[in-house]
């Protein structure tokens, strides 16, 4: 005799994910869930804008990484609150993980947070952590090939942020191309072209944000 | 690797399934049926590996993992069958 029991499996992450977008409503918190492979520049990222970022918005950083405090402690110059999550070998953050590390942060004091997920270019992109925005880099070092070839991330991201323009001549990457891809699997993501080397180049990601995050606050 | 994480789900809404819904009752359990919709973000093979070593001297020990596709997204218990 077979039994129906039809149950969506991802159910508890996506439970938990939205205590964790009421929480951060309740609080007037934007939330940022930043993705990428290991090496595409996340923490680069954080560093070159976070002198911007600090001066505008209550900042919190939740740094995701499988075994080290590494990430953690080349943004401790920055003086703000910062929780490290060690997975131990887990590949991903989950939304129970940032439940917990929300619960350790005094809300009422943050206007937004910023979460560092694992590196890894497959397994975030199940687990809803309750973020408003799922930002993917994509560093062009890692080879025009690897939107398609990882079309889940790149479909699940609202901002994809190619990364390492800088490199693009000397790593032969077709910038246009490499867009067109990215569009091709999800048109409706917004794209900047950065090099989160050069605070310069953060301009326009910038820019956007601080528009997105001010109607979202607003609303 | 994050089969590991989802077969520990699968094994706790198994486990809360068969407690709450009586048809479960003293009956051995010879089949669980997956249902997955492409993208695939579950690797069959990976799942199993994870699951089976999760499932040892509980009731699901023995039980046959199916996996089927289906046009809609995500992945999916779809249904249990049991020895009559």
């Amino acid at each position: 005799m077979e039994i129906k029991v039809l149950q969506r499996v991802m159910v508890k992450n996506e439970a938990i994910g939205n205590d964790n977008r009421h929480l951060l409503l309740a609080n007037n918190i934007f939330s940022i869930n930043f993705t990428s492979s290991p090496g595409s520049g996340k923490t680069t990222l954080l560093e070159s804008s976070l002198d911007y970022i600090t001066k505008r918005y209550k900042t919190a950083v939740i740094e995701g990484d499988l075994y080290t405090s590494r990430d953690a402690e080349r943004l401790q110059k920055y003086n703000l609150p910062i929780i490290q999550i060690n997975t131990e070998g887990g590949c991903h953050l989950d939304a129970k993980m940032i439940n917990t590390a929300l619960n350790s942060l005094e809300l009422d004091k943050l206007d937004l947070v910023l979460i560092e997920n694992v590196g890894n270019l497959v397994c975030p992109s199940s687990f809803d952590l309750g973020e408003n925005l799922r930002v993917l880099l994509f560093g062009i070092t890692e080879g025009a090939d690897k939107p398609k070839k990882y079309a889940t991330m790149f479909q699940s991201a609202h901002v994809v942020l190619i990364n390492k323009i800088d490199l693009a001549e000397i790593c032969e990457i077709d910038l246009d191309a490499v867009e067109a891809e990215i569009r091709e699997i999800n048109p409706t993501c917004k794209v900047f072209r950065i090099a989160a080397k050069k605070p310069e180049s953060l301009k326009n990601w910038l820019g956007w944000l601080d528009e997105t995050i001010s109607k979202s606050r607003q609303s | 690797m994050h089969e590991a994480s989802i077969a520990a789900s699968v094994f706790d809404l198994l486990t809360e399934t068969v407690q709450k819904d009586l048809s479960f009752e003293n009956k051995k359990i010879t089949k669980i049926f997956f249902n997955q919709g492409r993208p695939f973000t579950v690797s069959p093979e990976s799942f199993e590996f994870y699951f089976l070593e999760l499932v040892k001297q509980t009731r699901f020990e023995g039980a046959e993992l199916i996996f089927n596709e289906t046009p809609e997204k995500g992945f999916y218990i779809a249904s249990l069958e049991v020895e009559e």
